[in-house]
This record gives C-alpha cells, structure tokens and sequence, in this order.
C-alpha cells in the first residue's frame, strides 16, 4: 500500500500529496483525492499487490462499490479489502 | 513510424489480427496476443494467451503478464470479434450472448486493463474494431451490428473517461475483408454489399494498418472518441 501511495505522490503536486498513514482518509471527505485520483490509487495498488504477492486482483467490484463501509475509506480499509477477495481470486485462477 | 513500443493485440490466431501482430512484430515492437487456440506467431518478443476475452479473470491475468514481461503497456488492438450471420427471426439466444461475450465484453474488459497499465504512464493509445454492418444497417448481421454499434458506444465514452490519463481509444470501422469472417457469406451478397460502399472494392488489411497506425500516432493526441469507417461508408 506505502509503494503504491508513494508512487501516486510522485506525480501529485505538494498541497495535493496522499497521506501514507493506514488510517488517514483516502477516499470522502477530508481527501485530496478526486474521482480519477482514485482510480489511478486503486490501479497502483493492483499492480503492486501483483508484484509482491503474485496474484492478479480487480479491487473494484460491484459488491466494494456498494458497501455501507467503503473499501475505500483508508488504506488499511483497502488492504482488508484486498486480503478479503485474495482467497475468491485463488479460486477463480 | 514512431519508435518500437508495446502493444496487446486480441484475436491473434489468424486473419486482421495475425496479420497486425506480425506487422508490429517485424516493426520491433513487442508484446502480447491472444486467441481461444493455441497460436502460431512464434517470435521471441511476442507471448501468446489461450483465453477467451470474455473471461474476466483471464484478461487481467495476461495484462498483468504483459506488464511484467514488458514493463508496461504503449497500446492496444481490439481485434478480437465473432460474426453471426442469420436472420433475426432465426437466431437463438444463445448466439447473441456468445457474440456479445466476445464484441462487447472483451473488448470492453481488455479497454479497462489496459487503460490501468497505460494510466501508470500517462500515455496510451486503444484502437477498438468496428463494422461497416452498423451504419450500412446490413439485413442478416442484426446482432453482430448491434454488438458493433455497443462497441462504438464504449469507444466514445471511454474516450471522455480516460481522457485525462493521455490515453486516446478510438475504433476501426472495416469493410469487408477477405478472412474467415465472410467466407460464409454468398458471393452475390458480398457484391451487393460492397456496390454500397463508396469505392467498390474489398478491404485490405493493409487498409487497416493503416488506420490503426493513425491512431496509434504519437501525433494523434487529440484524436479521440473516433470512428473510422473504410469504404467511404
């Protein structure tokens, strides 16, 4: 999650720069980060998560869209989210 | 041409799309293709995938093999499509889904891996494969049209949605071109089809190319949401 953020942060000026804490608020209010930041937040983490752990997953879904508690709240939120779907990913592969 | 890049090509096994493959491959380009079938193109800069693009899982599974292989990815060929050529009233439904599964889904499920690897650079180029059957509103081609026409939907507001990430998508409309596709299709109705064209002749796939090395251009950067139709259609 920390290599996808700084990744992102690469590219994102000063004053729009996303907190790498697992807790701060990633996606609503109180975010920087507009609807295409998220998207390229969630495309890093994707690809990352490919990296470092091998598997292939789609962390957006019809089911984390419509979640009382967003997957996308935090990081950690993300994280969960990720482990959460990694055994259906396993199952599917 | 613009210098050597990556680039995914579905529908690689044979005819437009092993004939792009090829092309690209022999222009120092690399990259990944697919098809339902084991393919042929043996070339130490190409990976072939045996998945159907209607396969969720599947596609993004290559794309991220594609992104490991080679680091990321410069530009896609919605190529990929099945035909059905049959009177409405003599359609079952079953041959709607499996044409919507390979036009409609796959195309739209390799645009969204692909538009997140390109995202990454800022930078991409999607070309998706229309049909002249959609504006000539062909009898017989009723659900192939329609799948099209989905396509050219998807194309356009695609275009809008990744805008902003550098990434161009834009579609290819062909006449007919003499592959597998039409070889079903009587001759007296290809004449036919082909009188309605403004140049009367049969398409090329170099007639193709050359469309897709247009938007492929690293100068075609505001050139989005576009289709192309051959023919003078």
């Amino acid at each position: 999650m920390k290599n996808a953020v700084a990744e992102m942060n690469m590219s994102l000026e000063a004053d729009k720069q996303i907190s790498d804490d697992l807790d701060a608020v990633l996606f609503g209010d109180g975010s920087t980060l507009d609807s295409i930041g998220l998207v390229n937040v969630v495309m890093a983490v994707e690809a990352h998560v490919a990296d470092e752990t091998g598997e292939d997953m789609v962390l957006a879904s019809e089911a984390a869209m419509s979640r009382k508690r967003s997957p996308y709240r935090s990081l950690r939120a993300l994280a969960e989210y990720a482990v959460e779907i990694s055994g259906e990913s396993d199952a599917a592969a | 041409m613009t210098d050597a890049k990556t680039i995914a090509i579905t529908g690689t096994r044979k005819g437009i799309g092993l004939f792009l493959a090829e092309t690209f491959l022999e222009r120092g380009w690399t990259g990944g293709g697919c098809s339902r079938g084991a393919g042929d193109l043996g070339h130490p800069n190409y990976s072939h995938f045996e998945l159907d693009v209607s396969d969720e899982r599947a596609v993004v599974k290559m794309m991220q093999s594609v992104r490991r292989t080679h680091g990321g990815l410069d530009a896609l060929l919605n190529n990929a499509g099945i035909a059905s050529m049959n009177h409405a009233l003599l359609t079952p439904g079953a041959t709607m889904e499996r044409v919507f599964q390979t036009n409609v889904f796959g195309t739209f499920l390799f645009c969204r891996e692909a538009a997140k690897l390109m995202g990454r650079k800022k930078f991409g180029r999607i070309v998706n494969f229309a049909t002249v059957a959609t504006p000539l509103k062909l009898e017989g081609e009723a659900v192939y049209a329609a799948s099209k026409a989905a396509v050219v939907s998807l194309t356009e507001v695609l275009a809008r949605e990744v805008a902003e990430m550098g990434i161009t998508v834009n579609a290819v409309g062909p006449t007919p071109v003499p592959t597998d596709l039409v070889g079903a299709v009587p001759e007296e109705k290809m004449t036919a089809l082909i009188a309605r064209q403004a140049i009367n002749r049969y398409g090329t796939m170099e007639d193709v190319l050359n469309v897709c090395d247009f938007f492929l251009s690293e100068r075609s950067d505001f050139v989005t949401g576009q289709t192309i139709y051959l023919g003078g259609v």
